[in-house]
């Protein structure tokens, strides 16, 4: 197994020696029935350690496929993929799964937390795949919740929770295995407006932690929080330019 | 198995968060198989006891001479565990083959 600087420097020579995301060409077409739909048409993109990015498009503009390959939660098509150091493009369903288990930590618009499970023992779930003891992953667990804010509600169950506090409760999750990036997608579209404010706080407090932060929206009040936006347009990136994020 | 099948549709998407959250297809399958195993294992659990049960009652009340054969419980837990094992794997296998991301937009 090679070590995270070994595999650096096996990353193409243009590429900055804290890159967290490399994609080179990046494509992915879909078979619909006969008919090839190309829904990404070649991506370049570099993301930097402890960078705050939105991922920016209209529905059809290929946001979902390219945060479904960033999340390695899909193979592409054609172009190649590295996250931290790794080739992803190159590997198969077990690998991509202990990939992201250790790199990504996922936030969803819909929360997906286990219904009948507490606050904590949903945190704990990355570490039980990651193959840890019950003690240090509680321990885990209760400091990642702690982080959030959550500290006093890690035996209740999900449906005890306000939307706010789910939402926390699935961060907390995303961030127990110290993961490389943090992916969030519409993290707030499930969210009344104030809501959706505090946990944008929170993600630029992690941001601010040093945290990488990928986060995939259509709005662009909450692509303000980020300090570089990426926009996609059919297939391809569009415009791609830094931002001082919200003052 | 029908069960098993229903329990596997209705948790598409928790299969899919596992998956997101790193789990393999083996730890699915696993999760699937435990699960169809204990519920059956539970069933011999619960006959074997109806069974005894039933055997006490008739001795103490009707006076019949009722034995418990060791190997007849023996046999039927065996046969509540294949049970389990075998219309178990099916379904396990179904929920471990689901692609996450079609998995998580189940609504």
């Amino acid at each position: 197994m090679l070590n995270t600087k070994e595999r650096m420097a096996m990353l193409p020579s243009d590429v900055p020696r804290d890159a967290v995301i490399v994609t080179r060409n990046l494509q992915r077409e879909y078979d619909m029935g006969g008919e090839i739909v190309r829904a990404l048409g070649g991506v370049d993109l570099t993301i930097r350690k402890n960078e705050f990015v939105a991922v920016m498009g209209p529905s059809g503009s290929g946001k979902s496929t390219l945060m479904n390959l960033i999340g390695c939660l899909d193979s592409p098509t054609a172009g190649e993929y590295w996250l931290n150091g790794h080739r992803v493009s190159e590997l198969g369903d077990d690998e991509l799964a202990r990939i992201r288990n250790k790199e990504i930590g996922f936030v969803f618009q819909t929360f997906n937390l286990l219904p009948r499970a507490t606050s904590l023992h949903n945190v704990e779930l990355p570490l039980v795949y990651a193959g840890m003891g019950a003690r240090e992953r509680r321990e885990q667990a209760s400091d990642a919740l702690a982080r959030v804010g959550l500290k006093d509600r890690m035996n209740h169950r999900p449906n005890e929770l306000s939307g706010g506090q789910r939402q926390r409760v699935a961060i907390a999750r995303a961030l127990v295995n110290q993961p490389s990036i943090l992916l969030a997608d519409e993290p707030t579209g499930n969210l009344d407006s104030a809501t959706g404010e505090e946990i944008m706080a929170l993600f630029e407090a992690l941001h601010v932690n040093g945290q990488t932060i990928v986060l995939v929206t259509h709005e662009h009040d909450i692509a303000e929080h980020a300090r570089r936006q990426v926009h996609l347009k059919d297939g391809k990136v569009e415009r791609d330019f830094e931002t001082t994020g919200r003052p | 198995m029908n069960i098993m099948l229903v329990s596997v549709t209705e948790r598409t998407r928790e299969i899919g968060v596992r998956k997101a959250l790193g789990a393999t297809r083996m730890n699915i399958m696993m999760q699937f198989l435990i699960e169809a195993l204990t519920l059956c294992l539970l069933g011999g659990v619960l006959g074997v006891l109806l069974g005894v049960g039933t055997a006490v009652l008739l001795s103490r009340v009707m006076h019949w001479n009722t034995l418990i054969s060791p190997m007849a419980v023996g046999v039927a837990f065996a046969f509540s565990a294949a049970v389990g094992l075998f219309f178990g794997i099916y379904p396990a296998r179904r929920a471990a083959g689901l692609d996450p991301i079609v998995a998580l937009r189940y609504e």
